[in-house]
């Protein structure tokens, strides 16, 4: 009989996502509910393009360097530098 | 006039023969946060006069996203097209935040627009103002900046609930406002920095109300403009006499 192991990674929890902004920290209080830290990560990227792309749309400065992901307890897991979020020319892939 | 007092602009502002015609039809009717009051292409059986609360009407697309296109409450009718031969609802309603208020058979509306020709009218007027602010609220979520579209609709919820405290995550603002929860979290932090709001974990308080309307785009006063004109309520007034052209 098969053996069932569960989707590598998966942790169904809270994450949250923190914008930071030089020295400031501007706090996600709510957090949105996620199967995976993977998913988290996908969600981190499209928000830091909405974040680009609102700015650029507006001609408004970018307040973020960072979008942060923690966790319940506030720990950080990992962050996605504004900067990755950029579309990439076809000669940089 | 048995209506005229009531909190549902639309009861208040029957005429004295349309109040008494509708009157002995209407029922006590709730709806809790975030109950559906009918999706898009149901056959909506009851129309609803809301006196407290926000309903929100959504368009939802097959990926299950779902944005907002209009808001309505107190004052207005929820379905008003049903008993004018317009019962398939276009789109889905939700109740944004919970709402008590009354409700008819849209089949006994249907029959009482028979007899009434000013209850008819009322009721394509407030469809039309439905319609208006669905068509202003599509050129802004097209044209207006995030900051706008979300200081209107803190606006507009805030005149629904006579209320400046509104109970609302962040996760259903952007939801409604179709971007990102890090997008409402930025431009959250900059109303409150700015003095405007003071937001609180599902909870936004609204502390500069001139401030706000000076930070959002002109479909606020357009909005409210459209409901003027055509069903006679503002914000501020009281119920005040119905126009009728």
């Amino acid at each position: 009989m098969a053996r069932v192991e569960p989707a590598k990674g998966f942790s169904v929890a809270r994450y949250f996502f923190h914008i930071k902004d030089g020295a400031d920290l501007i706090k996600d209080q709510e957090g949105a509910e996620l199967p995976t830290a993977h998913a988290a990560r996908l969600q981190a990227l499209l928000s830091a393009r909405e974040l680009w792309a609102d700015a650029i749309r507006s001609g408004k400065p970018l307040g973020a360097d960072a979008v942060v992901i923690a966790d319940e307890r506030g720990g950080t897991l990992t962050f996605v530098p504004m900067n990755e979020a950029l579309p990439k020319r076809p000669s940089d892939r | 006039m048995p209506l005229l007092n009531s909190p549902n602009h639309f009861l208040a502002s029957l005429s004295a023969q349309d109040s008494e015609l509708l009157y002995p039809h209407l029922k006590s009717e709730q709806f809790p946060q975030g109950n559906v009051l009918y999706g898009a292409e149901d056959t909506i059986e009851r129309v609803y006069f809301p006196h407290t609360g926000v309903i929100s009407l959504v368009v939802g697309l097959t990926t299950g996203q779902f944005v907002e296109a209009g808001m309505l409450g107190r004052n207005s009718v929820i379905g008003a097209a049903a008993p004018l031969d317009g019962a398939i609802a276009l789109n889905r309603a939700i109740a944004q935040v919970g709402s008590a208020g009354m409700a008819a058979e849209t089949a006994v509306l249907k029959r009482l627009v028979k007899e009434s020709e000013t209850l008819r009218t009322a009721l394509v007027r407030n469809d039309q103002s439905a319609s208006a602010q669905t068509l202003q609220v599509a050129a802004c979520n097209a044209l207006h900046e995030l900051e706008e579209r979300l200081s209107r609709w803190l606006l507009q919820t805030r005149d629904l609930l006579r209320s400046d405290t509104l109970p609302l995550t962040q996760e259903f603002l952007s939801q409604m406002l179709g971007v990102q929860r890090s997008s409402v979290t930025l431009v959250a932090r900059k109303l409150q920095e700015a003095g405007l709001i003071n937001y609180r974990r599902g909870r936004i308080h609204v502390l500069d109300v001139e401030g706000l309307q000076d930070s959002c785009c002109e479909c606020y006063g357009a909005i409210n403009a459209h409901f003027q004109r055509l069903i006679g309520w503002s914000p501020d007034g009281k119920a005040s006499e119905r126009k009728a052209d």
